[in-house]
């Protein structure tokens, strides 16, 4: 199943052309403030199948506790942060869900550094919820995997 | 009440705790801010002193057609607060506060609107979409507003 997304302006529209591999919600500190709210929500998917159908998203770098460098594609127009690539690998996006049209339609899989977690925002029941990170062969699902095998051979 | 943006560009400073807080669901802030929802701080913009960096503001289309300017920081871009064009009013986006869960929401707004998964927080209201201030807002924080706003 597709999903389209968009800015908040319209300038940048895009499509996940699949199901992301998988969907992380964020309680971290610099999620948080980069969205200047509770958490992020992230779909991890193959840059490949995220086609850009108009506008041009423009990076912005973020520094990292790691070193690693992050980047921030934001509209160039109205400033919305339509996806991160962590690591500058061009090869896989850590694109918003609150920029789909269907934004409620991908649930996170996990909820993640939630020893930051907000006190009063509830996670849903059954929440595979981590304190800090989680183990990927552990919880990705197989298919999932052998995406992220065939496209980074890190797992 | 200390905060600032992600790159540590601009630091701010609330004078007072924000008069009422919102957790909204509209598809507006959920784009703006990249998350299910904003934490909306209303708060006089006499009480947010600026330390260090200048924020800049965005003017952003609104469904109403009335203006809404979005200050962000110039170099990483974290929203940082809104001016919806009430005289003195602002609206802190509460996660750029250092301690971000020191005002939790007293409403959620625009719940037509809410991602089905998340849940909201027990003995908050939620409203639909907006709601009448004065049946909401305690009295003594409205007559703060009305202070500053001269009654809107």
């Amino acid at each position: 199943m597709t999903h389209d997304g968009s800015c908040f302006c319209g300038a940048v529209k895009f499509r996940l052309e699949c199901e992301p591999m998988f969907v992380h919600c964020c309680h971290c500190t610099d999620c948080r403030k980069q969205t200047g709210s509770a958490f992020a929500i992230n779909a991890l998917i193959e840059a490949a199948r995220v086609t850009l159908l108009t506008g041009a998203p423009e990076a912005v770098e973020m520094k990292t506790d790691s070193g690693r460098p992050h980047d921030i594609y934001r509209c160039p127009r109205c400033l919305t942060a339509v996806w991160s690539d962590y690591g500058r690998r061009k090869t896989m996006l850590f694109v918003r869900v609150a920029t789909l049209d269907d934004a409620g339609a991908i649930v996170p899989d996990v909820h993640i550094f939630t020893r930051s977690k907000l006190p009063w925002v509830r996670l849903p029941e059954g929440a595979r919820a981590f304190e800090i990170y989680y183990d990927m062969a552990k919880e990705w699902p197989a298919a999932s995997l052998d995406r992220r095998r065939a496209l980074l051979g890190d797992v | 009440m200390l905060g600032g943006c992600f790159c540590g560009r601009v630091r701010y400073r609330l004078d007072a705790a924000p008069m009422f807080v919102n957790g909204c669901h509209c598809t507006d802030c959920r784009r703006q801010t990249g998350s299910a929802f904003a934490i909306n701080g209303v708060i006089e913009a006499a009480f947010i002193t600026v330390l260090t960096g200048i924020p800049s503001p965005l003017r952003l289309r609104t469904d109403s057609g009335g203006p809404h300017d979005l200050y962000r920081c110039p170099r990483c871009f974290s929203p940082l607060w809104s001016d919806y064009g009430v005289p003195g009013i602002r609206i802190v986006k509460l996660g750029t506060l250092d301690d971000a869960g020191a005002f939790p929401p007293q409403a959620h707004i625009y719940v037509r609107s809410k991602l089905p998964w998340v849940p909201l927080p027990e003995g908050v209201p939620a409203f639909e979409a907006y709601y009448d201030m004065e049946a909401v807002w305690p009295a003594e924080m409205l007559e703060r507003r009305y202070r500053t706003t001269g009654g809107l």
